[in-house]
C-alpha cells in the first residue's frame, strides 16, 4: 500500500507520545509472562541434555526415572512424528535429539513429574550410553580437511564442489571487474576479521504451558514472537491438524529474535499427551545459553581500494559463518549487507555456511549483519586514517543513493544513507574534542526489514471505544503505535483504543514478529482495518441521512456530509453511530488481511568515543550517537528506545560478550555471572537523531526501526577503540585480555 | 536468460523448469526484487520483460 498522497497532512496522533499501555501491567506484575500460567493438576517437566559436544547415543533407558514416585510420563525422539521434512526436520531434531548428540546442551530426553525438583531428580536417573565422536566448534576448523563430519549430505548443492562437507550453502553475489578497481586504487587493504557468537541475552527465559489431549485437540500457552509459527510447527511435529492446537503468546521479557525459533514446546505438548495432564516446562539460564539460538560466529576476508580523494574503486568480501549443527547461518545476509552502503562499480560477496558442533543460532536483531559492518566498516576507517581522509566525507562520497545499484545486484528505491550521514557530519559530538587516549568511531549500517502475512481486527463498543486485536507479539512497544494508528485514523482519543495480543483461533495468520517487520505491516494493517470500519460508519450515517454513502465523509471522529450539496446536517461522531449500531446493521467490525510488500530497507550512522586504558586494557564508553532513518516515527520514544537498545546490545558485543568453549567442546560461560553483558553503569546516555525519510511502501512512510540500530556498533566502537589504542583491533569481543595482547604487540 | 512469465509464481515454475538445481533454493523461500522493490512472498506480482529482477534469499529478521 503506497505512501498517502497527503503532503501537508498534520498528524493529531502520530508522532506524539501518549503514555504506554502496557506500563501499569508491567511495573505492577499484573502482566503474565510465559512462567507464570498456572492450570490445576499441571505437572512439571525437566530436559536431559547432551553434557556431550558430539556422540552416538547407543541407548537410552528410562527405567529407574520411571520408578521414581511422582513421575508420570518420558518422552524422546520417538515420540514425535516420523513424516517431518525440510526445516521441521531440522527443528525436531534440535528440539529432541535423534540418534546423534550434536553438541552440548542438546535435548536427549524430558520427564513430566508432580514438580520440578522430582522432575530434575528423574533426569538424573535416565541412563544414556554414548560414543564420543571428535567434534569441531572453530568455523574454520570445521571447513579444514579431516574436520569430524556432523553431518553428511546435508549440503544444499550449491556448495563449490571440493568443499569439506561441514559447508552447507553457498552465496555470491557482485557485479563488476574485481582485478581492475584494485588496480586502480592507490591504497588496497586485505585483512582478516573475526567475531564470536554471542546470546540475545532476554531477561525473561523460554517458558511454556501446553495441555494436549488424545483427541488431538490442545491450548499453548507460552513466551515467543510468534505463536502461529508455533502453532504450524507444533503441530506438524506432533501430526495434528494445525487448527485443533489454540495458541497463546504471554507477555513477552525480550526476545530481539531469539524467541523466532522453537525449542521447548513441542516437549511439553508431547508430555501433556503422554500424561494427559497440563505440563509445564520452564528453562534454566543454563540451559538458555546452552541450548537456544546464539548467533553464528564469523570469519571474514576483507579487501578494499580506495583512491587519494576518497573513491571506493572495489570491495570483495568473504564470510564464513558457522550456525551449529544446523542449515541455516545467515551469511547471505552477511554478504548482502556488508557492502551495502557503498555505491561501487566493481564489488564481490561470498558467503559460506558451516556446521559446528553447537546449538542451532537463531537471529540476533538484523542477523549477519552487523559482523559485516564490523569487517568491512574497518578497513573503511584504517583506508580513512592513512590516506589523512574524514570518514564521513568518504562514506557521503561513495554512499549509495536512489537509483544507484546495491553491491547484491537490485537498484535502491528511496533511501535515507545521506541523510544520517550528513546529521551525523552536523552533530555537536562529531566536531567534539576528543582527549589524550581517546579515538572516535564512525559506522554506516543497513538492513532489509520485512512485511510478511498479517491480519487484524478492530472491533468498535456501544461506547465508541474500540478493541483491536493483532497477531504479533509485541517485543518493542507495537501496541501502543497500533492504538496511534487506529486512533489517528478513527479520530478518537488514544486512549480509546485498547490492542490485544488475539490467540491463533482469532485471526488469521500472522507471521512473527521479526524483521522490524511488526509496525510496518501490522500498522498497515491497522490502518487498513480503520479505514474499513470507517467506510461502515459512513454508511450506517448515510442511511440515516438518507444520502449516497459517497456524500459523507469522517473528519476528527464524525461522520459529516460531504459538502452542501450532501445535505445539512450536523456531524455524527462515532460514539453516537457505535450506541445504536446493534439495530441499524449489526457490530462494526473492521478488518484486513493480506501480506504487505513494500517494507522499506533502514541505513544508520553512530558515532563513538571511546578510551582505552593502556595499563589494564579496559575501555569506557566516553559518548553515544545514534542516528537512523526511521521513515516515519510514530512514537518517538519508543524509536529512541530501539535505537539505544540496539546500541547498548552492540556496545556488549564488541567489548565483552562471547561463548566460550573448551577443548571439551563444552561451553565454559553459561550463566551471566561470567558471560558478561552491560550493565546501567557500563554506558553512557545514549543521544539519538531520527532522521525521516519516508518509506513509498507505507502510508505514512514508516520504515523498521528495531534491528538497524545494532548493525554499527560493532563497528564504530571497534573504530573509536582501535584509534584510541593506536593499533587495530580486528578479534571481537576486545575483551581487555585482547585490547592488552594487541598493545603489546604493537610495542 | 529469456523465461515466458506473467506473474512472480510463473517466474520461479518457469526458473526451476530452466535450471532444475534451483528447486531446493526456490522450495526453501525466496525474495522477488522487481525494480528495487523486494517481494517476500507474492506469487501473482506482474512481471514484464522491461522490468529489472533479482531473486535473493527469502529475508527474514530477528
Amino acid at each position: 500500500m503506497a505512501l498517502d498522497n497527503q503532503k501537508n497532512r498534520e498528524f493529531k496522533v502520530v508522532g506524539t507520545r501518549p503514555d504506554r499501555p502496557d506500563g501499569l501491567d508491567k511495573v505492577t506484575g499484573r502482566a503474565k509472562f510465559g512462567a507464570d500460567a498456572y492450570a490445576t493438576g499441571m505437572l512439571h517437566a525437566a530436559i536431559l541434555r547432551s553434557p556431550h559436544a558430539h556422540a552416538k547415543i547407543l541407548s537410552i533407558n528410562t527405567q529407574k526415572a520411571e520408578a521414581l514416585k511422582g513421575v508420570k510420563a518420558v518422552v524422546t525422539r520417538k515420540d514425535f512424528s516420523t513424516s517431518v521434512t525440510g526445516e521441521n526436520w531440522n527443528v525436531l531434531e534440535n528440539v529432541m535429539a535423534g540418534d546423534t548428540a550434536l553438541y552440548d546442551g542438546h535435548a536427549i530426553a524430558a520427564i513430566a513429574a508432580t514438580s520440578s525438583l522430582i522432575a530434575r531428580d528423574a533426569i538424573k536417573l535416565i541412563e544414556i550410553t554414548y560414543d564420543i565422536i571428535p567434534h569441531v566448534t572453530d568455523v574454520d576448523k570445521a571447513m579444514e580437511n579431516g574436520a569430524p563430519i556432523i553431518r553428511a549430505n546435508a549440503g544444499d548443492g550449491s556448495v563449490p564442489k571440493g568443499m569439506h562437507p561441514n559447508v552447507v550453502r553457498y552465496h555470491e553475489s557482485g557485479h563488476g571487474d574485481l582485478e581492475a578497481g584494485f588496480s586502480s586504487a592507490d591504497l588496497v587493504i586485505e585483512d582478516t576479521f573475526k567475531t564470536e557468537a554471542t546470546h540475545q541475552g532476554y531477561i525473561e527465559p523460554h517458558a511454556c504451558l501446553a495441555q494436549l489431549g488424545g483427541d488431538g485437540k490442545g491450548e499453548l500457552w507460552c513466551c515467543t514472537q510468534g505463536h502461529f509459527q508455533v502453532q504450524k510447527v507444533c503441530a506438524a511435529l506432533l501430526d495434528i491438524e494445525t487448527s485443533a492446537l489454540r495458541v497463546t503468546a504471554s507477555e513477552i521479557g525480550g526476545g530481539f529474535g531469539g524467541k523466532t525459533a522453537i525449542f521447548i514446546e513441542p516437549v511439553a505438548l508431547a508430555l501433556s499427551r503422554k500424561t494427559n495432564r497440563p505440563v509445564k516446562l520452564v528453562m534454566s539460564r543454563s540451559e538458555v545459553f546452552r541450548a537456544t539460538g546464539p548467533t553464528s560466529s564469523t570469519s571474514m576476508d576483507i579487501k578494499i581500494g580506495m583512491k587519494k580523494d576518497g573513491t571506493i574503486t572495489a570491495g570483495s568480501g568473504i564470510f564464513r559463518l558457522q550456525g551449529g549443527a544446523f542449515p541455516g547461518a545467515p551469511m547471505e545476509f552477511t554478504a548482502m549487507c556488508a557492502f551495502a552502503p557503498y555505491n561501487l562499480q566493481n564489488v564481490q560477496q561470498i558467503g559460506y555456511d558451516v556446521l559446528n558442533n553447537r546449538p542451532k543460532q537463531a537471529a540476533y536483531r538484523a542477523p549477519g549483519s552487523p559482523m559485516a559492518a564490523f569487517a568491512v566498516e574497518s578497513v573503511i576507517d584504517e583506508l580513512c586514517n592513512q590516506l589523512k581522509l574524514d570518514p564521513i566525507e568518504v562514506r557521503l562520497k561513495n554512499a549509495s543513493k536512489e537509483g544507484t545499484k546495491a553491491s547484491f545486484g537490485p537498484k535502491w528505491d528511496k533511501i535515507g544513507l545521506v541523510e544520517c550521514l550528513e546529521s551525523a557530519k552536523n552533530h555537536p559530538h562529531y566536531s567534539s574534542p576528543l582527549l589524550e587516549g581517546q579515538g572516535r568511531g564512525i559506522s554506516s549500517g543497513f538492513w532489509f526489514n520485512h512485511g510478511g502475512e498479517t491480519a487484524v481486527s478492530l472491533a468498535l463498543s456501544e461506547d465508541g471505544t474500540a478493541a483491536l486485536s493483532v497477531g504479533t507479539p509485541d517485543i518493542g512497544g507495537s501496541r501502543a503505535s497500533m492504538c496511534q494508528f487506529a486512533a489517528e485514523e478513527l479520530g478518537i482519543p488514544y486512549e480509546k483504543i485498547r490492542t490485544t495480543i488475539a490467540d491463533t483461533a482469532t485471526l488469521g495468520y500472522n507471521e512473527v514478529s521479526h524483521g522490524s517487520r511488526v509496525t510496518y505491516a501490522t500498522g498497515l494493517a491497522t490502518i487498513k482495518a480503520a479505514r474499513d470500519a470507517v467506510k461502515k460508519l459512513c454508511a450506517r450515517a448515510a442511511n440515516k441521512w438518507e444520502i449516497d454513502e459517497d456524500a459523507v465523509i469522517w473528519e476528527d471522529g464524525c461522520a459529516k456530509p460531504s459538502g452542501p450539496n450532501a445535505g445539512s446536517f450536523e456531524p455524527m461522531p462515532l460514539a453516537e453511530i457505535t450506541k445504536k449500531m446493534g439495530k441499524t446493521g449489526g457490530p462494526i467490525v473492521g478488518h484486513f488481511e493480506a501480506t504487505p510488500e513494500g517494507a522499506g530497507v533502514s541505513f544508520a550512522t553512530h558515532i563513538v568515543d571511546a578510551e582505552v586504558d593502556q595499563e589494564t586494557g579496559k575501555t569506557k564508553i566516553i559518548k553515544y550517537t545514534v542516528i537512523q532513518d526511521a521513515g516515519k516515527a510514530i512514537h518517538p520514544s519508543y524509536v529512541e528506545g530501539q535505537y539505544q537498545g540496539g546500541a547498548a546490545q552492540g556496545i556488549g558485543w564488541a567489548l565483552n560478550e562471547e561463548y566460550i568453549y573448551g577443548d571439551d567442546g563444552r561451553l565454559q560461560n553459561s550463566g551471566f555471572l561470567d558471560y558478561r553483558i552491560p550493565v546501567a553503569s557500563d554506558l553512557p546516555m545514549i543521544d539519538t537523531v531520527i532522521v525521516e525519510v519516508p518509506n513509498p511502501g507505507h502510508p505514512y512512510g514508516v520504515r523498521g526501526v528495531g534491528e538497524t540500530s545494532i548493525c554499527p556498533p560493532l563497528a564504530a566502537i571497534a573504530n573509536a577503540v582501535s584509534n584510541a589504542a593506536g593499533v587495530r583491533l580486528k578479534e571481537l569481543p576486545m575483551s581487555p585480555v585482547r585490547i592488552l595482547e594487541a598493545l603489546e604487540n604493537k610495542a | 536468460m529469456d523465461l515466458y512469465a506473467n506473474n512472480t509464481g510463473e517466474l520461479l515454475i518457469a526458473l526451476v523448469e530452466k535450471f532444475p538445481s534451483l528447486k531446493h533454493v526456490v522450495d526453501a523461500g525466496v525474495s522477488i526484487v522487481i525494480d528495487g522493490k523486494v517481494m517476500a512472498y507474492s506469487l501473482s506480482e506482474p512481471v514484464h520483460s522491461e522490468n529489472e529482477i533479482y531473486l535473493l534469499q527469502r529475508i527474514k529478521g530477528g
